[in-house]
């Protein structure tokens, strides 16, 4: 870790995004960051990133502040502590990925670990198409559109209190379950995230997974809809509307994804 | 087992195992008759002990940045050959002939990308000219291995590196949505915050702006300078082509003659054509195909 100061961080949670389907993750982390106007305090030395440069995105900032290939923000008064993450990671290096950031997890002696990500809506199972309430409606031809497009995966987290739905364990084509732990949930488009419960899981790292069943043109939509999530568990703030970076508008107006995801 | 299209094994009744290790090395797997992309450097210069001084350094990457580098700087001094890039294999029968650096200087109609390092004897100034695809698990250790062969302590604030590339201008975003002035031909900068923002670069051209970013092998060298402490200023060129466009070659000429009252000297302007920038730039950058 560089830096003149040593930095406390014991007991902080850490949110970061896969690199996901449609960049949902990304944009939810960049729009939380803006909303809390965190700062940038750390930049991660990972070469198992590819390398990103850029100017700040965020609104009330220096324009002359950059944007690195991964970094860390931080809130103080909330304990949290953000990783935006820029570049991809470079190829074959995945596992070594999940093994940098669980290292920096223990050697700051974090609480949880909280990933964002999307699931590529196109690979959803029909209970995750319809919906719980209306999957037995199929039979009587009364089928709603879409269910819920949100789940989650945790270590730790009870969410009963949430009425959140845990995400479907992966079947095989006869519609059995997969006995193989790593291969137990399916996060199709989700990036690293199942990789990462996974390791987490066998290392007893406290992690959660929060992701949308996400298609294209509902990535901004999306990335909202994680951090109401994010917030309706966490209760960290009260915010009535999650302030966007108005550079990201681009994606809004061209419907292109911008390059400094 | 035959089936109504040849014969064939049934796929496995297992299911798939996805986002494996075996897969991941598999993305990773290297091409068995090639080295890791990797700078050679002189003999003389080979020892890790020895950095070689640096007051002035031009770093030109792909290829309308590297021909700039030929057409301006090249053809105009009497550069040495300080190392090169390859991923080239001596086969163990030594039937790979390993060239000498004079015969790696001499050759204009290379068949492969052209990756060089040149110094000026007479002073400290050093050419960077990179014109090869790099994988992504190279980019990090050639952007350490070219930076760490070099002593800086001569390099001023005002005198910052500089490194130029192209890219298309359909890249570029706007936050307004709109491509920058449906302009063919614009340049771009970003710069080390050590840089003061009255810098001459701040007044003859506007910054990247959110949320375009620069990846590859720039933003590797502008990370570990920034990290440094080094000032380093990347300008990107973009046009509305890949190919070596001799307006861009002016454009920079403009920029750098404007902006780096140290650089002005190593890129004097020319008085050549459009058309022989051209042909000059395709010695370069051609290969016997092409």
């Amino acid at each position: 870790m560089t830096g003149t100061e040593k930095l406390n961080w014991s007991g902080y949670t850490l949110v970061l995004p896969s690199i996901c389907h449609c960049h949902v993750g990304q944009l939810a982390v960049d729009t939380l960051i803006n909303t809390l106007n965190m700062k940038s305090v750390h930049i991660l030395n990972w070469t198992c990133v590819e390398p990103v440069i850029a100017y700040d995105p965020y609104e009330n900032t220096n324009r002359e502040n950059l944007a690195f290939s991964i970094e860390v923000y931080e809130e103080p008064s909330l304990k949290i502590l953000v990783i935006q993450q820029r570049g991809n990671i470079v190829l074959g290096k995945r596992q070594e990925f999940v093994d940098e950031l669980l290292t920096f997890f223990k050697n700051e002696q974090l609480k949880e670990i909280i990933v964002l990500t999307a699931f590529n809506a196109v690979e959803r199972n029909d209970v995750q198409l319809t919906g719980y309430e209306s999957f037995n409606a199929v039979e009587r031809n009364d089928v709603q559109l879409t269910g819920e497009q949100f789940r989650y995966l945790s270590t730790t987290l009870d969410s009963n209190n949430l009425n959140w739905i845990v995400l479907e364990e992966r079947q095989d084509k006869h519609h059995h379950k997969i006995v193989r732990d790593r291969d137990r949930y399916y996060i199709a488009g989700g990036g690293i995230a199942n990789r990462l419960f996974y390791t987490a899981q066998q290392s007893q790292i406290p992690a959660t997974i929060l992701l949308m069943f996400t298609d294209i043109g509902q990535e901004v939509q999306h990335a909202n809809e994680l951090l109401i999530r994010l917030n309706q568990w966490k209760k960290w703030c009260q915010v009535e509307q999650w302030q966007m970076p108005t550079s990201q508008r681009a994606w809004v107006e061209t419907q292109t994804v911008p390059p400094i995801y | 087992m035959s089936t109504l299209y040849g014969h064939d094994d049934l796929a496995s009744e297992e299911t798939e195992t996805i986002d494996s290790d075996e897969e991941d090395q598999q993305r990773s797997s290297r091409d068995p008759n090639k080295l890791p992309f990797s700078i050679i450097w002189r003999d003389d210069l080979k020892n890790d002990d020895i950095k070689i001084p640096c007051s002035s350094l031009l770093i030109a990457l792909g290829a309308t940045a590297s021909a700039f580098a030929f057409t301006h700087v090249l053809c105009n001094y009497d550069l040495e050959l300080i190392g090169y890039g390859t991923d080239e294999k001596i086969s163990d029968d030594g039937s790979t002939e390993t060239k000498s650096f004079d015969q790696i200087k001499a050759q204009q109609y290379s068949t492969q990308s052209v990756d060089r390092i040149y110094r000026l004897p007479s002073s400290s100034f050093v050419l960077i000219q990179l014109n090869s695809s790099i994988k992504s698990d190279r980019i990090w250790p050639l952007s350490d291995q070219i930076l760490n062969k070099f002593n800086f302590s001569n390099l001023a604030h005002s005198n910052p590196i500089y490194v130029i590339q192209s890219r298309l201008s359909m890249d570029y975003v706007t936050i307004a949505g709109e491509f920058e002035s449906k302009a063919n031909l614009f340049i771009r900068y970003i710069k080390s915050s050590l840089i003061p923002i009255d810098d001459k670069i701040t007044q003859a051209i506007k910054p990247i702006e959110p949320p375009n970013a620069i990846r590859g092998l720039a933003a590797a060298l502008f990370t570990r300078l920034h990290q440094a402490n080094i000032p380093v200023i990347v300008l990107v060129v973009y046009q509305r082509h890949s190919s070596v466009n001799p307006d861009a070659l002016k454009l920079l000429q403009r920029i750098l003659d404007r902006t780096s009252p140290t650089l002005k000297q190593y890129v004097p302007s020319t008085e050549k054509t459009n058309k022989q920038l051209i042909r000059l730039a395709s010695i370069q950058t051609s290969n016997m195909y092409s």
